[in-house]
């Protein structure tokens, strides 16, 4: 070793800064973080209402202590150097506050809430109807997926053809559909139509107004899919011999697809969630069916049921949705790298 | 095919026209190209060049002249283009590869779906074209899983699953490594001593020097000059090829 000079170690810059308290806002010390904490505290402990119908002053005090540990809270978290636990911890520690002062101070009556709410007796009585309105729904739902997806693709199919005259009826068709709100759709479907002579039962309007509707929103979807597909795709397709529908259907449809995938569960989630609108037309399905049943059981156990089904339902499907376009991204990456 | 020697027309082409809105891109281009020709396309930027290859597959609609493939008039209304296209392999400079099928897949898709022969012997068909370009290790791999240079020589053996007469090339090299380069180059070499008959986009001049017969100068949508590689590059007559070729040696 002939090294003759040993490079003196130069001393981070940041190393300084952060070392020198007083570069350190004063916000971000630590006698600010726990004094201000341990001042919540004590403004709680001495100032929080003992008795429970509240008096205006005691709702100030209420007040006052949420926003206190809200502003803390959010000056805690935006400081990078603290530990993230420390942050987990925090939101933690907020959510049960914020729970403890609804529970304590709420005109909730806690001790009837079973009674109340989750009446098992009362769903027992329900439940009958409730499942053949929850039948309804899923019946509604998944006829104009069927619907929706086919008409869509039909529409997306023929844009891409790019034929001016066919291209305005198709952008017509889409304008028009997303701007009617559907329960105006249903009842004109339902109520109107007749008059010109075509009837259709309550449950085929309610199919067909959610069909229509989620269609237009299919087409712009699938043809989203379509033109994220690059032209050389389609030039190297069609030079190898392949005609415009095998191009279609070999190439182009199964690259969009991934695309298309993630947002079409989603709409196809928004356009389940519609069904509830049908109730306008007098199909009983599940929402109609437990405001019925809340109303002659006089208790509200139907609805809070109906809602546990919905999330049911829903809740895996926007998660599919939302899994599904990660996967996607994630595959998009790999593909531009 | 390849055994077949007999100085035969097998591309020709009568004053081409090609106009996209005012811009007139080819402006009266006529030539030949015989059976088992090597020709290579050379011009500077935006000359017309890619136009030209893609007029003659009908990727783009000429605007008048005539193009006649083994002395078919492939602009007549009445000719059934994809049956056409099937005699003509293209390779481009993106490769293009169907990024949703393995590379097998790529190969095998155009034999079953245009030419409707067994998925058997499309697939046999497909593994001896990936092992002619050196990549029959990769068959069941996806075209993002590999190189540039291997995934286009993937779009090579695709385009050569048709059993096609000619083969078009527009600038198959250039969005590659340099490192990679010359895997490419050699499947093309080899095509040609076979006997495949091909227009090449390209300014790879050793390339061209070795494999190929004869080549065309574009400049402004025109052919400005023609002749044997020999004869362009050491003696170029106009004055576009000379500069031109002044730039890129
Ligand atoms: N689809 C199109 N629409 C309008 N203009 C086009 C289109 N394709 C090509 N052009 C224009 O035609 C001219 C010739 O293009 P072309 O791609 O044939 O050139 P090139 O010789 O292949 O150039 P390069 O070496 O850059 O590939 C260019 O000016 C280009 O902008
Ligand atoms: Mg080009």
């Amino acid at each position: 070793m002939t090294q003759a000079t040993i490079p003196t170690r130069v001393p981070s810059r940041l190393q300084d800064l952060r070392e020198q308290a007083g570069r350190i806002p004063f916000i971000r010390r630590k006698e600010f973080t726990y004094g201000s904490l341990a001042g919540l505290a004590v403004f709680a402990v001495l100032f929080l209402p003992r008795t429970v119908p509240l008096t205006p002053a005691g709702m100030a005090v209420i007040a006052l202590l949420v926003v206190g540990s809200i502003a803390w809270a959010a000056i805690f978290f935006s400081d990078e150097l603290k530990p993230e636990w420390s942050k987990t911890l925090t939101a933690f520690a907020l959510l049960i506050l914020f729970g403890f002062l609804y529970y304590r101070y709420s005109t909730a009556q806690w001790s009837r809430m079973m009674t109340l709410f989750m009446n098992m007796e009362v769903i027992k009585v329900a439940l009958p109807r409730l499942l053949e309105g929850l039948v309804i729904t899923v019946k509604i739902a998944i006829s104009s997926w069927v619907i929706s997806t086919l008409l869509g693709l039909f529409l997306a199919v023929f844009r891409a053809f790019d034929n001016r005259v066919l291209n305005i009826f198709i952008i017509a068709y889409v304008d028009v559909f997303r701007a009617i709100p559907i329960m105006v759709l249903m009842v004109v479907i339902y109520f109107a139509l007749p008059y010109v002579g075509l009837t259709l039962d309550a449950m085929t309007s309610a199919i067909l107004a959610l069909g229509l509707n989620s269609a237009a929103y299919v087409a712009e979807i699938f043809r989203g899919g379509i033109m994220s597909v690059k032209k050389g795709q389609i030039e190297a397709a069609r030079a190898l011999g392949l005609n415009t529908w095998q191009t279609m259907r070999l190439v182009l449809l199964p690259q969009a697809i991934r695309v298309v995938m993630p947002p079409l569960v989603g709409n196809y989630v928004a356009s389940a969630k519609d069904t509830a609108l049908a109730s306008s037309i007098s199909v009983i399905e599940m929402m109609k069916a437990a405001l019925v049943e809340q109303a002659m059981l006089a208790n509200p156990s139907p609805l809070i049921f109906c809602f546990v089904l919905y999330l049911l339902m829903f809740v895996p499907l926007t998660r599919l949705s939302s899994i599904l376009e990660q996967r996607m991204k994630k595959s998009q990456r790999k593909a531009n790298v | 095919m390849s055994d077949q020697t007999s100085p035969e027309i097998m591309i020709e082409v009568v004053d081409l026209h090609k106009r996209f809105k005012d811009l007139h891109v080819l402006k009266g281009i006529s030539t030949t190209v015989k059976r088992s020709e090597v020709v290579a396309v050379m011009g500077p930027s935006g000359s017309g060049k890619s136009t030209f290859l893609r007029c003659l597959n009908r990727l783009e609609e000429p605007n008048s002249g005539h193009i006649y493939i083994e002395g078919v008039d492939i602009l007549s209304p009445y000719i059934d283009i994809n049956k056409l296209r099937t005699e003509m392999g293209m390779v481009f400079q993106s490769f293009n590869l169907f990024p949703h099928m393995t590379c097998i897949q790529n190969v095998m898709l155009a034999p079953m779906h245009v030419r409707k022969i067994s998925r058997d012997e499309a697939y046999e068909r497909g593994i001896k074209l990936l092992e002619k370009v050196g990549l029959a290790h990769k068959a069941d791999a996806y075209p993002e899983q590999l190189s540039g240079g291997q995934q286009q020589r993937v779009a090579i053996a695709r385009a050569l699953a048709m059993q096609p007469q000619i083969m078009f090339f527009d600038e198959p090299t250039s969005a590659l490594d340099p490192e990679m380069i010359g895997e490419v180059l050699d499947v093309m070499s080899t095509l040609a001593r076979e006997g495949m008959t091909m227009v090449v986009v390209s300014h790879e001049m050793g390339f061209i020097r070795k494999a190929a017969d004869r080549v065309l100068f574009l400049a402004d949508g025109l052919l400005v000059e023609e002749g044997s590689p020999e004869e362009i590059f050491n003696n170029p007559q106009h004055a576009r090829t000379k500069d031109f070729l002044s730039k890129i040696l």
